[in-house]
């Protein structure tokens, strides 16, 4: 099933011109994707736009089938709620909540949760990553690899469609990158689409499918 | 914006901040009650008795006198600015604390009202709180300066004075809601943007 189509989407910035031109996309559920490209290319901008952070200046959206064409910033909050699980290079936990609670963050506006199930679920989401000896903990408290791996557990608090991860193992060292991948192949693998940014070579291994950006475009 | 879940960071806030609030509001109420007595002083006896005081000595002491009033009053009206500026700082020091902490919140799909809502339940809650305890502890401390209003203020539930005092009080209470919350709404949304931008690796600018 077609979850994401990008039809001739650009961006532009006024100090730096031309950052995306014409790009065309279509992600599957099911499929984990790997964007490469080198430094300053337009990655993260292409992950941003898919993931509402960033509109684009021109080109349509499409997500689960509805066109994000005059969706305003409460719905455009919405959507990421329930339908979108970021990661981030730099993990972004919150330094006062323990691992549980910054878990529970995104669940706190999902009404779909009845409030006495959220920490069960969370706690149920950190099991799954081998973090049941870090749920008290907070952020100084843990590893890089566990921090991302808590991350991970909040991006699938609300059981998004689609994760995206710029860069998800860009602080890591070798054996928890391999950890991330293999995680997100299998949340590819359990129906999400998948989207990691990455430099690594070694996401080709992982990926079912990669694109190249460079400069802009995506390379054919 | 962290202690929306943690209920005992969110006690610990909550009283700070309720303490600066009532210190605050004592420093405002005060200022008030100075202002309004002196722009009423004309109707009033109380600028007289200050003078009936001085009126023995030269013209020169009831300048000077005046003069003094008004130095204290503008003091006042600094610290007043200054202790709301403290207390609006405080409150939203929690969210300036870490910009990409708001980001993430942006991120994980909480939009501007639902944040911005947050920050006013937690203005008006401490409001309410801070407001009747304020009321008598600044009561309390202004009728300190003499016993006999101390007595009246006791003795006579209606007086002048009590309704002047309550009628400042509400006037400085409103005031002072009214910088909160358009601080907060302007601080907030320029955070998030902030935020946001910062998550997305660009710093902040
Ligand atoms: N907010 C912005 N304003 C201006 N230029 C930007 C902004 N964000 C990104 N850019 C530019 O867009 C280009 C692509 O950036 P980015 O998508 O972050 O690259 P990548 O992730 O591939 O390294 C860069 O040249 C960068 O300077
Ligand atoms: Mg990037």
């Amino acid at each position: 099933m077609i979850v994401l189509k990008l039809t001739d989407i650009g961006k532009n910035y006024k100090n730096t011109g031309d950052v995306l031109k014409g790009v065309n996309l279509e992600l599957e559920s099911g499929k984990m994707y790997g964007i490469m490209g080198p430094s300053g290319s337009g990655k993260s901008t292409l992950l941003n736009i898919i993931g509402t952070l960033e509109k684009a200046s021109y080109g349509t959206i499409e997500i689960l089938g509805n066109k994000l064409e005059g969706y305003g910033e409460k719905e455009l909050c919405d959507l990421r709620a329930k339908n979108i699980g970021y990661i981030f290079q730099n993990f972004y936990l919150n330094p006062y909540l323990d691992a549980v609670e910054n878990v529970m963050v995104p669940m706190k506006i999902n009404h779909e949760i009845e409030p006495k199930e959220r920490r069960k679920k969370a706690e149920c989401l950190l099991k799954k990553f081998g973090l049941e000896e870090r749920m008290k903990h907070l952020k100084s408290q843990m590893s890089g690899g566990e921090q991302q791996r808590v991350a991970i557990a909040r991006a699938l608090a609300n059981d998004p469609d689609i994760i995206l991860a710029d860069e998800p193992t860009g602080n890591l060292d070798e054996d928890n990158e391999i950890i991330i991948f293999k995680t997100l192949k299998e949340l590819a693998e359990s129906g999400k689409v998948v989207v990691v940014v990455s430099h690594n070579e070694i996401v080709k291994e992982y990926a079912d499918e990669v694109i190249e950006i460079i400069k802009g475009r995506i390379k054919a | 914006m962290q202690y929306i879940i943690n209920k005992k960071r969110e006690i610990t806030i909550s009283v700070l901040s309720l303490l600066f609030w009532i210190i605050n509001l004592i420093f405002a109420e005060m200022s008030i009650n100075m202002l309004l007595k002196v722009l009423t002083a004309k109707r009033t006896d109380w600028f007289d008795n200050m003078k009936k005081v001085q009126i023995t000595e030269d013209a020169f002491l009831i300048k000077q006198t005046e003069l003094v009033m008004e130095t204290i009053i503008i003091v006042m009206f600094v610290i007043f600015f200054f202790s709301s500026l403290t207390i609006i700082l405080v409150r939203n020091l929690q969210l300036k604390h870490n910009l990409s902490e708001i980001g993430m919140f942006r991120v994980l799909g909480y939009n501007k009202n639902r944040l911005l809502g947050i920050c006013m339940i937690d203005v008006i809650t401490d409001m309410v709180i801070a407001l009747p305890v304020s009321v008598v502890l600044s009561t309390v401390i202004w009728n300190k300066l003499s016993k006999d209003e101390m007595l009246s203020f006791m003795l006579t539930m209606i007086n002048d004075t009590i309704w002047m005092d309550i009628l400042s009080y509400v006037l400085c209470a409103i005031t002072m809601m009214l910088v909160a919350i358009i601080h907060t709404k302007f601080f907030l949304e320029r955070s998030l943007k902030k935020g946001v931008r910062y998550m997305l690796g660009e710093g902040v600018a």
